[in-house]
This record gives structure tokens, C-alpha cells and sequence, in this order.
């Protein structure tokens, strides 16, 4: 399937469970092909199953929401895979995030979208995407703080070889 | 331009947006301002890491696929409303939502009757070329076609441009008389049936394409008019051709 991957990868970072995610995933694929001669032959395919995707989102309520994890981040919870510890440290960062905020940062800055594409998913003015994308930039960095990634994997390589 | 200014734009300068004017004063003042250029080299290492970290985790699709291919291929077959446009929607729908590659998997395993007899019909007398009476002149194949409310202009028009009528004959599939149509392109390679019945006695039943032995068919109904297309080229074919003659019928 040739968008289902990118669905899944940002379903799974708004819900609250793997299979919650698959579900939604699911679900759009499924309004995609019900509501095919909805779609401008010339537009832009993946944009409006995001549009979809995010639709049925918004549509379920909370009870798809993802719950901020709880859980400290401690050393003892590090994984000892040093190459995932800076992947796991942003994605606590971004789970944290308000959904608004991680929804633009998914798709402009790891799915790719422009900022008019994203207006277009949103339905939102333009403008509004602009300044989401920069509180959302600007929460993601005071969360991870001043860390840079190689002060990070320098961390890691300790708490490595600490275990 | 301003600092303020700047960090404005910095969201569509990360996704390529800005016009070639603004993008030139955004690069004069970042070269100029160090504030402004480390607060961009900033933000650009954050998007890595976050692009990084997301990308990084596989996503297997497999399971969701198999579960929207098994309710496209329920729903196809219960949906009555699909049936006019059943293979140009259905068919488009299923290919561009969840890619070629599935498409004929998620067709009901069982062709209709009048499906499996037009494969037969067509792999007899096209591709064995066991002899028939056909019909080749125009005059004599437009009464045949009068009778199934088909006008003469329509039967070089339901072809794709780069076909052209050869012969024709009327034929019983599953005790329904049909027109056989038969097109082949100018180098004489590809040839394909039309199958034409104008009193829509819905024998295309539930089936929209299907592939049945070496013989691919595709089949719509508009109308009055029940189509089936059959055709040896393999791939999505039969699927075209039949979605052509669905929107010149």
C-alpha cells in the first residue's frame, strides 16, 4: 500500500494504542475508497488521506487520544540499544506535546507536507499552520532541552557502559 | 529584514515556501545576524532528530492491508449502488487507495456464470480460432447491434482509439444473448471481445472483473446496457478498456 506506512507512522504517535492506531489507519483507508469520487483527480493523493485520517481522528473524540506518558524519564528506563535512546527521548518530547502541536510537526516536518498542504489537511488558514509549527518547534526544544543529539549519545555511551 | 520578521518565516523557509524574493532578504539577514543563523541551525538539528526518531520505527502495514482488501472485496459485492459504475469506481478506488498490486486479490474468489462463459467464448474463437460465421461488414453488424439498442457509431466509439472493429457475431453465455464484439489494434497483437447485452439482465451480477484462466474480464452495466470485456493481455487490461467503454457508451 503505497501510503499506509506514512498513515500509520503518524496515526501511531496521536492515539493511544498500537491498535487503536492500526484501527484508524483502517478506517481511513476504508472512507478513502467509499468516498473515492470525492476526490480531484489532479490534487494531491496523500494530503487528502491525511485529511481523512485526521477527520476520523478528531471525530472518535478522546477516546483515541494519547496520554501523555507518566513515567520519569530515568535511567534505569533507558533502553540499552544506544542507537534508539535519542528516538525514545523525542518521542516522549513530542508524546508531551499538545495534539495541535504534534500533529503539525508530523506532518510538516517528518511527513514532509508544505505549510498550504497542511493549511488544506487542517482546514485551517494558513497563518495559523505558521504559527502552530513554531510554538510547536519551540515546545519540542524546551522539552528536550539544550541537549544536542551528541551530547546525548555521549550519555548514553556512559549509561552503557554503567549497565 | 527583521529578527522578528525572520523567525516568522522560518516555517516556510523549512518547507521550501517562500518566494524567490523573500527567500533572498530570509538568507541576506541570516547571514548577517549570528542570532538568527544559530537559531536556525538549532531548529534544522531538532527537525532531524524528530524525523530520525519517527522514521526510524518500522511500520508493517500487512495486517491492515489484508483486513481493507477483505471489506473492500465484502462491500463490492453487497453494494447494489455500486453496480452502475462498478468497475470505473470500484475499481480506480481500489487501486489508488491500496495499490495495483492487490487489486485482483480482492475479487470475489467466484466469477458470475456469464463471466466465466464470455472467457470461454472469447479463448474459443479468438484465441483457438475455431471457425464461425462472423460478420465484417458494417451494414449487416449494425442491424445485429440496432437489436441490443447499440447505434452504429457506438460500436467504434466503445473501443479505445487505438483499436479497431474486425468482426462480429451474436452468442448465447448462460442462455443470454449477447453481441460479440471483436477489436484488435493496427500490428494486429492485441485483440479483445466486447461482450453487449441491451436488455441489462443483470447476468454481470455482482462481478465487476475477474480472472479466469489465461482470459482476463472486466464487466459494467449502464443503463440497459450489460457489458463484459475479455481480453488475453494480462495486467489491468480488460480493466481499461472497459472503463473506456464505460465513459464513450
Amino acid at each position: 500500500m503505497p501510503h499506509a506506512q506514512s498513515l500509520l507512522r503518524v496515526a501511531r504517535r496521536m492515539t493511544s494504542s498500537p491498535v487503536a492506531a492500526e484501527d484508524l489507519v483502517q478506517e481511513t483507508l476504508l472512507a478513502a475508497w467509499r468516498n473515492f469520487h470525492q476526490f480531484q483527480p489532479d490534487s494531491n493523493i496523500r494530503a487528502w488521506l491525511f485529511r481523512i485520517l485526521l477527520n476520523n481522528f478528531y471525530a472518535q473524540g478522546r477516546k483515541l487520544r494519547a496520554v501523555p506518558p507518566m513515567v520519569p524519564l530515568t535511567p534505569g528506563s533507558q533502553t540499552v540499544f544506544p542507537v534508539l535512546d535519542d528516538a525514545m527521548e523525542v518521542s516522549r518530547a513530542l508524546e508531551s506535546l499538545e495534539i495541535e502541536h504534534r500533529t503539525v510537526l508530523l506532518l510538516g516536518v517528518v511527513e514532509g507536507f508544505t505549510c498550504r498542504e497542511i493549511a488544506g489537511i487542517l482546514e485551517v488558514p494558513i497563518g495559523t499552520v505558521m504559527s502552530r509549527l513554531s510554538r510547536a518547534r519551540q515546545a519540542m526544544r524546551t522539552r528536550l532541552g539544550a541537549r544536542s543529539p551528541g551530547v546525548a549519545f555521549a550519555a548514553t555511551g556512559n549509561l552503557t557502559k554503567a549497565i | 529584514m527583521t529578527c522578528v520578521a525572520a523567525t516568522s518565516l522560518m516555517p516556510l523557509y523549512f518547507t521550501g515556501e517562500l518566494d524567490e524574493a523573500r527567500a533572498r532578504e530570509f538568507a541576506k539577514h541570516t547571514q548577517s545576524c549570528p542570532e538568527c543563523a544559530r537559531e536556525l541551525s538549532r531548529q534544522m538539528a531538532v527537525d532531524a532528530r524528530l524525523r530520525a526518531a519517527v522514521l526510524a520505527e518500522p511500520a508493517d502495514t500487512a495486517a491492515i492491508e489484508s483486513r481493507v482488501k477483505q471489506s473492500i472485496a465484502a462491500q463490492a459485492t453487497s453494494r447494489r449502488s455500486a453496480r452502475r459504475w462498478a468497475l470505473t469506481a470500484v475499481a480506480a478506488a481500489a487501486v489508488v487507495v491500496i495499490g495495483y498490486a492487490g487489486y485482483w486479490a480482492l475479487l470475489p474468489p467466484k466469477p458470475s456464470p456469464a463471466f466465466a462463459a464470455a472467457a470461454r467464448d472469447h479463448h474459443m474463437e479468438i484465441v483457438e480460432g475455431q471457425p464461425r460465421r462472423w460478420r465484417t461488414d458494417i451494414a449487416s453488424v449494425s442491424d445485429l447491434a440496432a437489436r441490443e439498442g447499440i447505434s452504429t457509431a457506438a460500436i467504434s466509439r466503445i473501443a479505445p482509439p487505438d483499436y479497431h472493429f474486425q468482426q462480429a457475431r451474436l452468442c448465447r453465455l448462460d442462455g443470454v444473448i449477447y453481441l460479440h464484439l471483436v477489436y484488435s489494434d493496427n500490428t494486429g497483437t492485441r485483440t479483445f471481445s466486447m461482450f453487449l447485452n441491451g436488455q441489462n439482465q443483470n447476468h454481470v451480477g455482482k462481478v465487476y472483473a475477474s480472472s479466469l484462466g489465461a482470459e482476463h474480464v472486466a464487466g459494467f452495466e449502464d443503463g440497459h446496457v450489460t457489458a463484459m470485456v475479455v481480453t488475453g493481455q494480462a495486467g489491468d487490461a480488460a480493466l481499461k478498456i472497459a472503463r473506456f467503454a464505460a465513459s464513450a457508451i
